[in-house]
């Protein structure tokens, strides 16, 4: 399956949004936010964020991608999703 | 006598914490789970002391409204006695909206246990297991079978129950880890606490005041900690007020009671007397009254399991390993295993081909956490190799508000210099050493 960085940004945006209020913090997520340290993904949030990728855009994410270089914007997580989906 | 069924999805080891909420999460998920606890709650348990942060799993398992209406103890923050210095940190001053609190342990265990029965868990008390049988676990590929096999403390029948996977939150008795062989200690650290209780102690309040205990609902209190003056700051006190009595524990290195201790003094005697060395503690204890016959003490160990999670079983909390408990991170760090754990189970049931990978994302965020919690408090800590990556991670993947505590807690203990191995953020650092405050006490 192929992504526009749109296609792969919009899904991945209004996630975010939604754990942002889920958890009452105002914010406006920005493909450069930083979600961990603006606490819209805490430990919890990660293990759900994780499940949230692989179902919407069918990709494996394993234990070694689990790194700040990948999971600190929305941005990274683009990109992130991008390997994998060319990897295949 | 409660009903066991011959099979069914999960079986949960323990009724602590972690079992109880491993168990309430997957029971929500829709699965059948069976929870074995080798006791009948409420039962008496120590570790009193909880972060802020456990009310997310509480959330979580909608046991958040017990928890408020049971009235436990809302604590501020810290006071840390180090070196001849006396600092205190608020959590409000990192950004904490929710409290932390001073629990009971038979109540707050309590409250969790019978949550998890209304969430349709089976729970059985007063069961012990005796082993599982992993022997049928499939091929990595579908889903096998595990035996557990129990006996009701009553009798002497040994019987089993079928399950596919097994959740074990057995605390220090790591039912599984001890079967398996996984569990690893780390010899440099052999420690024993030694605690009691007492009634009417003082307490320090998140201003650096003194609080007679006739205070505690109304201004809230901080966990005290204190190093004790002999042990190289390796032995600690810990002073947590519940709405009774205070728990009062030392957390000594065995090589040193071996050396403080000679065979006619009683452990109620020892424990005074090393109580009685510290003047601030002692200001505190003036209208304090020991209770009688409350002097407990264990051997414990720093361990944990070089897996943490394998072909039909994930360990949760004390049965993933232990380490020093100044920071109490303990309760929390359970809750989040049992998270992690009913997370991952939930997968694997659902996507059989990838149980592999399952397993390894949660031993990754398992192991991470109990390496930082071993750089935090371990005397000798040691960087060792994948551990020390993964829990270099781990600290980057928390947000600002965590890292900012840890990197607070950490000074105040002078064991930051481990930490530094772990973490490099100057700025946060700084930001978060300006938030502790001196504690000035006439101690005369």
């Amino acid at each position: 399956m192929k992504f526009t960085d749109q296609e792969t940004l919009a899904p991945l945006i209004s996630y975010l949004e939604n754990e942002a209020s889920a958890r009452q913090i105002s914010i406006d997520i920005t493909p450069e936010t930083d979600i961990l340290n603006a606490g819209v993904i805490d430990s919890l949030g990660l293990l759900n964020l994780i499940a949230f990728l692989e179902e919407t855009f069918q990709i494996d994410i394993d234990a070694a991608d689990v790194l700040l270089e990948n999971f600190e914007t929305p941005n990274a997580l683009r990109n992130l999703i991008k390997g994998k989906l060319s990897d295949e | 006598m409660t009903f066991i069924p011959a099979k069914c999805d999960v079986v949960v080891i323990g009724g602590g914490p972690a079992g109880s909420l491993a168990a309430t999460y997957l029971a929500k998920k829709g699965y059948e789970v069976v929870l074995l606890e080798q006791q009948k709650h409420p039962r008496y348990q120590v570790g009193e002391s909880l972060l802020p942060d456990f009310w997310k799993y509480c959330d979580a398992a909608g046991a958040t409204e017990q928890m408020i209406a049971e009235g436990f103890v809302k604590k501020a923050g810290g006071s840390v006695d180090w070196n001849g210095k006396i600092n205190r940190i608020s959590f409000k001053d990192f950004g904490y909206t929710r409290p932390a609190l001073h629990v009971e342990r038979d109540r707050f265990d309590y409250i969790l246990l019978e949550n998890a029965r209304r969430a349709g868990v089976q729970v059985a008390e007063e069961v012990s297991v005796i082993s599982v049988d992993f022997s049928d676990t499939g091929n990595g590929n579908s889903v096998g079978s595990v035996k557990v096999n129990y006996r009701r403390n009553a009798d002497s029948l040994t019987e089993s129950l079928s399950c596919r996977y097994v959740a074990d939150a057995s605390g220090q008795n790591a039912v599984v880890g001890r079967q398996l062989g996984l569990r690893v200690f780390d010899e440099g650290f052999k420690f024993m606490s030694v605690w009691g209780y007492f009634e009417n102690s003082s307490y320090l309040s998140a201003d650096g005041k003194i609080q007679p205990a006739s205070n505690v609902l109304e201004i809230p209190p901080t966990t005290y900690v204190s190093a004790l003056p002999q042990g190289d700051g390796w032995a600690w006190m810990w002073h947590i007020i519940l709405r009774e009595s205070t728990s009062l524990g030392l957390v000594v290195p065995i090589s040193w009671v071996r050396e403080t201790k000679t065979g006619e003094e009683t452990w109620e005697a020892w424990y005074l007397r090393q109580c009685g060395k510290l003047p601030l503690l002692q200001k505190l204890l003036t209208d304090a009254r020991l209770v009688p016959d409350s002097v407990r003490l264990v051997r414990n160990y720093s361990y944990r399991s070089k897996e943490v999670a394998g072909p039909g079983f994930f360990l949760l909390g004390d049965a993933a390993g232990f380490i020093d408990p100044i920071f109490s991170v303990g309760i929390v760090f359970g809750m989040y295993s049992a998270y992690a754990a009913a997370h991952m189970i939930d997968r694997c049931f659902r996507q059989n081909n990838r149980q592999a990978a399952f397993q390894e994302m949660f031993s990754h965020q398992i192991q991470s956490r109990l390496e930082l919690g071993r750089s935090l408090a371990l005397p000798y800590y040691q960087e060792s190799g994948a551990a020390h990556h993964l829990g270099r991670e781990a600290m980057r993947l928390s947000g600002e508000q965590a890292q900012s505590l840890i990197y607070a807690a950490s000074s105040l203990i002078n064991r930051s210099t481990n930490f530094d191995k772990l973490a490099d953020n100057q700025d946060l650092r700084h930001a978060a050493l300006k938030k502790l405050r001196p504690v000035e006490i006439d101690l005369s």
